[in-house]
């Protein structure tokens, strides 16, 4: 009910609330305990919406619709600079991209693996991208183009199968977890056009963030095991906050740690765009298990 | 801690509640009385969870915000219930009590104590009719009915005593300019 009347409501027009809230200071008086059980038994039973997750097939799809985007923006001398961190120009690095395709491709019974160490995923098709590197910028974005489009065919596909074996560079993927990680190399590497060319980054949508972070998250029990195997590890809380974000409970038992920090800041930590001990994060109970698991995030990207 | 409650960390929001929830129960229990300040202190802080962007940091402190949504909610379940009257002789009789957090509560009994000598310097007239407003939850219309006053001196003297309020708590206070104590 609208109300024009009374004090609380003109407060607000004389600026005078917090005036207000101070009146209410005196009367602090503990609740019955009842009121927190209910609280939070609500709380646990009903947690906010937030953003829905994409399937892996989506969110690939959408990250190779972003470069595309990106790439058909580019005017000519945009190439030819220097895409940080690599020694890479944009050319170079769409070259990789094109490769790091191949691979993907070749994961999923598409065709072969590029030549070199197929296992360093910077070292691998070294020899096509210098090749590409002799040749027009946009042709090799239109060979990058049709190396994604035909897996984003195939993974639309029957012959597609999820949940199957699908190791690249050495880590155990499934056909599904593999897209989430190229879709997640697509995001890091569109932001690092964007920036190498000198255009703001563009937001991602929340449902992309959401699922590449998710993945992130579950995969660190894992990814810690590998990176820190003898430190003990019952379980943490990681809250991931703004558009995209949300709170998980990794591992069981006790919980030791929580750790705080902005989505997207997470997601560019897990790329290696920030580095763990910067991350503008809030770390509670085990600071040593978190710093770990920061760092074993990172285990995926090079 | 807003930002955690957004994205559904139950964590956050008992710590929001622990802080507080003696601040809100301690306002509708002086509005409304025990009966119901038990539900509108849950309901406040529900409401925090299921819509916490209602929230507008930019706008002013988590702790003024829920103090106004605490008095909104008691307001409407006096004139719904159409208890105002009992209310009102409930009111004066309502009796802090500490705060759970220690250092919340000695916040809680310093800054009441600030508050009340504040009110104490105040013009009678001034004073009475901040209480009729605050304490009672009237509208203007019915805090001059109380005082013999017209409804627009009723109104001026709420506002000019506020001001004084505000100047009186002074920075400590106020961060300033007036009462703002942010610890959300």
């Amino acid at each position: 009910m609208k109300r024009n009347d009374d004090l609380d409501t003109a407060i607000e027009r004389w600026g005078l609330t917090p005036v207000v809230a101070a009146l209410a200071e005196g009367d602090a008086s503990t609740p019955p305990d009842e009121v927190r059980r209910r609280l939070l038994g609500h709380a646990a039973a009903a947690p906010p919406l937030l953003s829905p997750t994409l399937s892996p097939v989506d969110l690939y799809r959408a990250r190779v619709a972003a470069l595309e985007q990106l790439l058909d923006t580019l005017a000519d001398e945009d190439w030819e600079r220097r895409a940080t961190p690599y020694q890479w120009t944009v050319h170079g690095l769409v070259a990789h991209l094109l490769v790091i395709e191949q691979c993907t491709a070749a994961m999923f019974g598409l065709g072969k693996m590029p030549s070199g160490d197929e296992n360093d995923h910077l070292a691998v098709g070294r020899a096509l991208i210098d090749t590409e590197l002799l040749g027009s910028p946009l042709s090799t974005a239109g060979r990058w183009r049709t190396a994604a489009r035909q897996i984003s065919d195939h993974i639309g596909s029957d012959a597609f199968r999820p949940n199957a074996p699908a190791t690249l560079h050495g880590w155990p993927f499934t056909g599904s977890s593999l897209l989430v990680a190229r879709a997640f190399e697509l995001w890091t590497h569109v932001n690092d056009i964007a920036r190498a060319v000198g255009r703001l980054e563009r937001p991602t949508p929340a449902e992309e963030l959401r699922t590449m972070s998710s993945f992130s998250v579950a995969t660190l029990p894992y990814t810690l095991s590998l990176v820190d195997p003898l430190l003990s590890f019952s379980s943490a809380r990681v809250v991931l906050t703004g558009p995209g974000g949300g709170t998980f409970d990794i591992g069981t038992g006790e919980r030791t740690t929580l750790i705080v920090a902005d989505v997207v800041d997470y997601c560019r930590m897990v790329a290696r765009r920030i580095d763990p001990d910067v991350l503008d994060s809030t770390i509670e109970g085990d600071t040593e298990l978190a710093g770990a698991l920061l760092r074993a995030s990172q285990a995926f990207a090079v | 801690m807003m930002a955690r409650i957004a994205v559904g960390d139950d964590a956050a929001l008992e710590q929001v509640y622990d802080q507080y929830s003696a601040l809100v129960h301690g306002i509708a229990l002086r509005l409304v009385g025990g009966d119901s300040a038990a539900d509108i202190c849950q309901e406040v802080f529900t409401s925090l969870w299921n819509s916490p962007s209602r929230w507008n940091g930019e706008r002013g402190s988590l702790r003024t915000f829920l103090v106004v949504i605490a008095r909104r909610r008691c307001i409407d379940t006096l004139r719904s219930a159409g208890r105002r009257r009992a209310n009102e002789r409930r009111a004066y009789r309502a009796v802090p009590v500490p705060a759970p957090n220690v250092d919340e509560a000695a916040i809680a009994l310093v800054t009441g104590e600030r508050v009340r000598n504040a009110l104490r310097r105040l013009p009678d007239a001034q004073r009475r009719a901040i209480e009729l407003a605050y304490f009672e939850g009237l509208t203007f219309a019915q805090v001059a009915v109380r005082t013999g006053a017209s409804e627009g001196t009723a109104k001026s003297r709420i506002r000019l005593g506020l001001h004084r309020l505000n100047s009186l708590l002074g920075p400590s206070e106020t961060g300033g300019s007036g009462v703002k104590r942010n610890l959300a």
